[in-house]
């Protein structure tokens, strides 16, 4: 008859340490794939936020007056007056508007009159409510762009 | 009898912890696997969706000028119309939805084209194409059930 014979002591010590081992690697491989997962959403969120900052800038571009301008900010949910005038608008986890405030969208208007006109300093940034997790660089702001819009007093070379 | 025993509650030991180990094998294998499907997923959903609305609004920011860009209805759906002068002669560049997909069609101006001729750009299940005011275009597109819009201003006002 055939015997099976198993080192017994060796074999367990030989086993908990592979576990020991494979117990080291699969936090590593765990932590980095909520990295990745994380900065996937974070990749998503940016171009999400890109898309809709950047149509609102191309809105306000295509304003004629300053008034047309407070008017169309008048859509975002809340406002702050000052000597700086802050709109947000916030979005929930889907960027979906209104419905939750994991995401705000900010603009500052900073407003500079002159005899011809009215200089308008622009920045529009979206923030995350609560920092990404596993993933220390970066913070809560996704993105945020500069630019200035000049609304003439008397219509521009396109106005009589 | 002791030792038998004993032999036996060591090997079932062994033989449990190289199940966990199976076992963890597996889990993380198929977390891996989920976590590399999401962002295959994603990274598919945020290309389609941003490729579509990047082309067209490059496609539109380069012929920004007089009379140049066009909406027309082609088969029940806007599409935009570029129109262009090479050597005298009229172009047209068509850029439409067709069949799930984004296509591009450069012509002669007015001649007549299957929709099925032009050249696909890329794959969305939606892709909208509407005009807002004679500055403002707004194009939506939709893949995977999710959906991305961006505004575009022209400086040139456009012609319908």
């Amino acid at each position: 008859m055939n015997k099976v014979s198993l080192n017994s002591k060796i074999s367990l010590l030989e086993i908990i340490l592979s576990v020991l081992i494979f117990a080291a690697a699969g936090i590593i491989m765990l932590n980095c794939f909520a990295i990745a997962r994380f900065t996937q959403i974070r990749a998503n969120d940016k171009a999400i936020a890109g898309a809709i900052i950047q149509s609102d800038f191309e809105i306000i571009k295509s304003l004629n007056t300053a008034d047309e301008m407070n008017k169309f900010l008048n859509s975002y949910e809340t406002k702050e007056s000052g000597n700086i005038n802050t709109y947000t608008k916030y979005y929930n986890e889907n960027w979906i508007q209104g419905s939750g405030k994991e995401y705000a969208i900010t603009i500052m208007i900073d407003n500079h009159n002159s005899s011809s006109g009215e200089l308008v300093n622009i920045n529009i940034s979206a923030e995350k409510a609560k920092p990404y997790p596993f993933i220390k660089t970066g913070g809560q702001q996704i993105y945020s762009i500069d630019s200035k819009k000049f609304y003439p007093f008397f219509g521009g070379n396109y106005e009589e | 009898m002791d030792r038998q025993n004993q032999f036996s509650f060591q090997f079932i030991f062994v033989m449990l912890l190289y199940l966990i180990i199976v076992i963890l094998s597996v889990m993380i294998i198929t977390l891996g696997k989920n976590v590399y499907d999401n962002i295959n997923e994603d990274r598919n959903t945020n290309y389609e969706l941003q490729v579509s609305l990047s082309y067209i609004a490059n496609k539109i920011r380069q012929s920004d000028k007089n009379e140049a860009v066009q909406i027309k209805e082609l088969n029940g759906t806007n599409a935009v119309v570029i129109n262009e002068v090479y050597d005298e002669e009229k172009y047209q560049t068509w850029i439409y939805f067709y069949d799930g997909a984004i296509y591009e069609m450069f012509t002669d101006a007015d001649s007549a084209f299957e929709l099925s001729d032009g050249m696909k750009v890329v794959e969305v299940n939606i892709f909208i194409i509407e005009k807002v005011n004679d500055e403002l275009y707004k194009f939506t597109a939709v893949s995977n059930e999710e959906s991305s819009e961006l505004y575009i201003s022209l400086y040139s006002k456009a012609v319908i």
